[in-house]
């Protein structure tokens, strides 16, 4: 934990005292849209500023503040994969203000947006290792960044097995890329939909259901799972269940974020800030917290 | 530097002899609540014996501050940052607890990077004279937190009032720069013997040092203080508001046609929205949660994250609370065993 820093005024410590101001975004154009289901959307922006865009680089699991001029500003994992350079992307659920303001976007429009923010997967601990990602829903998209990474890194992982669930067939994101992810040595996807659908050939059935049935081994295995609250909970019981150490659990948490830098006090659980010291957590950390989130 | 005396008919034309180079800042008393203004008729200094209503927390991030400028044309968008320049301020009369929490806010502001640059550009350019609380309220519990109100910390100078004068002692270089101004003579014995006095005058009527931030490791999650102040406790934020060491604040764009802009504004966890989200969860959806934030975020989870306790007793809470909420309390009820 970061102990503070002793602030003298005036000292060397703090020389950028220029008008560099943290909370002023950088300009991005929205390059395309993609359409993932009836209220979740894509985006993919690149940076206006040649040398930023040029040198714009990230973790997987870090994240983004992401501005529309005259709504506000929002927070949205960086879902695209660092590897991949040139432009970042977000995926956005139509919940509120800013999101439903998003959602209104045409490709072409200026966005701000504030990256990279918050800590990472810790990858480098996962090389040598299967990794097990489980998700549900639109918390795919976080799993999404580190996936890819790992998938355009793949000498460096074991097994890689993708638990993918959500409500119906219409709800599953990211479907563009089954084929790519499937295509990977060693790398097999698991889709899964809530209730029997016309069609559907697939399991069915809920995430953590599914998890059980397939009893992936915990040796030598790390899992990394994001979805509703509801999903996480048992995925966690369940691979408790499995055998699964709690440092070789790990997730990714939302808050409500303004600053999204440790300022602004309304992300905290206990004395983290998800903003900051999160919002990769594994769960030998969570267990630490309180249980308020 | 040795300690120095400054008469009190003195202290308007030491102050006007500053006011070219510094905006003096010093509490102003209008309809009977005295808060920190920018001063330029000196005489209007009203140096009350006790903190004053107001903390100094808007004179280093003002209640409402624009964070950026904004223009769209079509798809375009352009962005446009406040170069203006801060001002050197002084500020006089401020008290130790103020002081104090500002070193606190310091350590929130910076701790990760980047820093809150738009609060250190102010906080470099202000210069801060102390006065000693020679009459604490009621409701000051500073020496039960911190001894900062006679080690004070966060201040360039520290004055007394000694009856006719103040006593004087500079804490830092520019605190030295600002008593080497002529209206300030060497103290004498009997200065220093009188400031003696009024501290031990004050002190008699303050509490005694408890190590709250000890106690926190074994505050109870699930004690049942949480759900009685839940229902006394009108969610008004006006201890937030007052507290010299909150730091929360919400950011909002506001717009006017294809212009506008980002502003940040004070904020508060006591508000229900505070943490609520997008899709509807909310982590504290009740002043159970939300009151039981307050006092862990300032006695708990601080002294774990900046190895500083997150209140400096000033008491501005208890005073202002109108269902009569004591802090104070509260903790005692915390810390009790059984």
């Amino acid at each position: 934990m970061r102990v503070a820093q002793e602030f003298i005024p005036g000292s060397a410590k703090v020389q950028s005292m220029s008008i560099k101001n943290p909370y002023v975004p950088e300009l991005a154009v929205i390059e395309k849209i993609t359409e993932e289901t009836w209220d979740t959307k894509t985006f993919r922006a690149a940076f206006v500023n040649e040398e930023f865009r040029e040198n714009f680089t990230y973790k997987p699991g870090q994240f983004q503040l992401v501005s529309v001029f005259g709504v506000g500003e929002a927070t949205f994992c960086l879902t695209s994969a660092p590897t991949r350079k040139g432009f970042v992307e977000f995926s956005v659920k139509k919940v509120g203000t800013v999101t439903s303001a998003l959602h209104e976007l045409d490709e072409g429009t200026t966005v701000g947006i504030r990256a990279p923010l918050g800590n990472r997967f810790p990858y480098e601990r996962f090389k040598g290792k299967d990794l097990w990602f489980i998700g549900g829903g639109i918390g795919m998209a976080p799993l999404r960044s580190l996936l890819n990474f790992c998938l355009d890194n793949r000498r460096d992982y074991g097994k890689i097995g993708i638990i993918y669930g959500a409500r119906s067939s219409a709800d599953l994101c990211f479907t563009y890329e089954y084929d790519e992810w499937q295509k990977s040595p060693n790398t097999e996807l698991f889709l899964t939909i809530d209730k029997e659908e016309e069609g559907w050939a697939k399991n069915v059935g809920f995430v953590p259901t599914y998890l059980m049935d397939l009893k992936p081994s915990p040796k030598n295995a790390i899992a990394i799972t994001c979805g509703p609250a509801i999903m996480i909970k048992y995925v966690l019981q369940d691979l408790k269940e499995l055998g699964f150490e709690d440092e070789q659990i790990w997730t990714t948490l939302e808050m409500k974020m303004k600053c999204g830098i440790g300022k602004c006090g309304r992300c905290n659980i206990g004395h983290i800030y998800v903003c900051t010291d999160g919002p990769v957590f594994s769960h030998a950390q969570l267990k630490e917290l309180p249980p308020e989130y | 530097m040795e300690a120095k005396v400054i008469s009190k008919q003195d202290i308007k034309n030491w102050l006007e002899s500053l006011a070219g180079k510094y905006e003096i800042i010093a509490p102003v008393t209008e309809d009977g609540v005295t808060r920190f203004r920018t001063v330029q008729d000196f005489s209007a200094i009203d140096l009350v014996p006790t903190p004053a209503a107001g903390s100094l927390r808007a004179v280093f991030t003002p209640e409402t501050e624009t964070l950026f400028e904004y223009e769209l044309s079509g798809h375009a968008a352009e962005v446009k940052v406040s170069e203006a320049a801060v001002k050197d301020r002084l500020i006089f009369g401020a008290r130790a607890c103020d002081a104090a929490a500002l070193k606190y806010v310091d350590a929130v502001y910076s701790n990760v990077e980047p820093v809150d640059t738009l609060y250190f550009n102010r906080r470099e350019r202000t210069a801060i004279v102390g006065l000693f609380c020679s009459n604490p309220s009621w409701s000051c519990f500073c020496t039960e937190v911190g001894d900062f109100l006679t080690n004070p910390v966060g201040m360039d100078a520290y004055f007394t009032d000694i009856g006719d004068k103040l006593h004087a002692e500079a804490l830092t270089p520019k605190g030295e720069e600002l008593l080497s101004a002529p209206q300030f003579k060497p103290a004498s014995e009997a200065d220093a013997q009188a400031v003696e006095e009024v501290r031990k005058k004050a002190l008699s009527r303050l509490p005694k040092p408890t190590d709250h931030a000890a106690a926190s490791k074994s505050y109870d999650w699930d004690h049942p203080i949480w759900a009685r102040l839940a229902e006394k406790c009108l969610g008004c934020g006006i201890c937030a508001y007052l507290c010299p060491t909150c730091h929360c604040f919400d950011i909002q764009d506001c717009a006017m046609g294809s212009k506008g802009g980002r502003f940040r504004c004070w904020d508060t966890c006591q508000f229900e929205k505070f943490t609520l989200m997008g899709a509807g969860h909310n982590p504290r959806p009740s002043k159970k949660e939300r009151t039981r934030q307050r006092v862990f975020h300032k006695f708990k989870y601080s002294p774990e994250r900046y190895a500083v306790l997150g209140c400096v007793g000033c008491g501005r809470c208890i005073a202002a609370c109108p269902v009569n909420i004591d802090i104070r309390r509260v903790l005692e009820e915390l810390e009790s065993q059984g």
